[in-house]
């Protein structure tokens, strides 16, 4: 796909989306960095809605690219935001979608562009501590949001319920297990030791939420120390909401020189947010491992077989030890120490 | 010997496209795949000559620990005899399927293959016990703390021999 033709691409997107829509047009088209495994455009497209009056919107246009690490579905992703524009979630409005490919020639989906910006680095190294102590307690209250709402009301049940909802937690450990033996290269039985002990010590959960699934900096925007959006609702399920605050502060991106994950979760409880008991966040912390480690696993597999040529995907495998380290001192001193470490 | 080494290759092929190539590298893509080959660079060159030591130390270890579990397992009336034998073929070095790892020296192979196999036959060997409901609850708390000290002993030593031991 050529990115000359992308303009054309999003205008007819927009016409076979939008009732009625005509005269669209899609200006200013300009490549942005879209993540491992999605090109991105945002543009600027107005269009005459069908009272005769003329639209202008700013928007960002997600296509996946080949060779991804996570299942992720725009169609998922489409049905997810386009309930959640009913609630107090931050989260983008959906405009369209090309589930097939069909127009845009890869599956995409068209969001509302918000202001902000995601970059992860520029938050985590910050010397402005004050603002980056405010900007991880909002990040906290959009959590809790987030978690309060109210998922059958929006009908997001028809959507993210493959099961029983008090199953989802299991569903989760299931999912992410089958894709480790799905993806491994080699036996990793030290991964599938985490797996075992996940599904014999899986906590009752406070609540059934809908769960971001990859809720952490560098997927959400932000301005003047504020959560504008919430980004990147691929991995969307109902389930457990400690597990979103657990993968928040997996080492790589935590924000706890701002904010300490106790505080944090004393916060969000604060916000709202349900109850989060020690061995629930214990338990999902050895989770995100676990779960980031399958990522990494994957991603290295879809380099070695040719499916990806992201040199960024290349060499994941080695961070598993890394992982795989955190996940096994955690198991190991279960019951005996504490899980805010 | 030959000079340069592996690692001052690596190094000096690094330090050439860090400091000559990238600066001069405008799209933004090429860029971060040129930054990702160099991170890949970077690590081999931490961790390359590491894989005969890391394989020879784990596989001792693997085996060790899997011949006493299975040994106590046996004691407490336990029917592990496949284990047994996979144990002893796994150990053997006679695996046919060497020339998948691309590697060049015969003995580096044979000792991945062999590390393969422990860790496969580690893994069941782990599913099968804790299944096994008849085992002596002593024996399991045992075979619970002996299992996971050899699965930290593992990622540990992974860790250095992947040169990532201070990742995060």
């Amino acid at each position: 796909m050529n990115d000359s033709e992308i303009g054309g691409r999003i205008e007819e997107l927009l016409r076979v989306s939008i009732t009625g829509a005509r005269d669209v047009r899609a200006e200013e088209v300009e490549r942005v960095f879209g993540g491992n495994a999605r090109r991105a455009w945002a543009s600027t497209v107005r269009w005459t809605d069908q009272s005769g009056a003329r639209r202008s919107e700013s928007v960002i246009m997600l296509s996946r690219t080949s060779g991804s690490q996570v299942d992720a579905d725009p169609e998922w992703e489409f049905g997810v935001l386009s309930a959640l524009e009913h609630s107090a979630t931050r989260a983008p409005r959906a405009f369209a979608l090309d589930a097939d490919g069909s127009i845009v020639g890869a599956p995409s989906i068209l969001l509302e562009r918000m202001p902000g910006r995601a970059d992860p680095l520029a938050f985590l190294r910050s010397e402005d501590r004050e603002g980056g102590r405010k900007l991880t307690l909002d990040l906290a209250r959009a959590a809790a949001e987030l978690h309060s709402a109210d998922w059958e009301e929006v009908g997001l049940g028809e959507i993210l319920a493959s099961g029983p909802p008090d199953r989802s937690p299991l569903t989760q450990i299931e999912s992410w297990e089958a894709q480790f033996l799905t993806h491994r290269m080699e036996p990793h039985p030290a991964l599938a030791y985490a797996f075992a002990w996940l599904r014999a010590n899986l906590p009752e959960p406070a609540r059934i939420s809908v769960v971001h699934g990859d809720f952490r900096p560098g997927n959400f925007l932000y301005q003047s120390n504020t959560v504008v959006a919430l980004l990147d609702w691929e991995m969307a399920h109902l389930g457990d909401p400690v597990e979103d605050l657990a993968w928040a502060y997996r080492a790589l991106w935590s924000p706890e020189r701002f904010v300490d994950l106790e505080e944090f979760v004393r916060s969000y409880e604060e916000f709202g947010g349900p109850k989060v008991t020690e061995h629930a966040l214990r338990f999902y912390r050895v989770f995100a491992e676990a779960k980031f480690a399958t990522i990494s696993l994957r991603a290295s597999r879809s380099f070695a077989d040719g499916v990806s040529g992201n040199l960024r995907l290349a060499d994941r495998a080695a961070t598993v030890t890394a992982s795989m380290k955190r996940c096994l001192a955690w198991i190991a001193d279960s019951g005996k120490g504490s899980a805010w470490c | 010997m030959l000079r340069p080494t592996t690692t001052e290759l690596l190094s000096g092929v690094r330090r050439g496209l860090a400091e000559d190539v990238l600066p001069k590298v405008s799209d933004g893509g090429a860029a971060r795949q040129l930054r990702a080959a160099l991170h890949i660079l970077g690590r081999l060159e931490r961790s390359w000559d590491r894989m005969p030591a890391y394989l020879a130390a784990d596989n001792d270890d693997i085996a060790a620990t899997l011949r006493l579990a299975l040994a106590d397992a046996a004691a407490d009336g336990a029917d592990y005899s496949d284990l047994f034998a996979r144990l002893a073929k796994a150990t053997s070095g006679n695996d046919p399927h060497t020339h998948q790892y691309r590697v060049h020296d015969t003995r580096l192979a044979v000792e991945m293959a062999v590390n393969e196999a422990l860790q496969g036959l580690l893994e069941d060997f782990d599913r099968r016990w804790r299944a096994d409901q008849t085992l002596d609850p002593d024996l399991r708390e045992q075979l619970e703390q002996r299992t996971l000290k050899l699965y930290m002993r593992m990622v540990e030593r992974e860790a250095e021999a992947a040169g990532t031991d201070n990742d995060h």
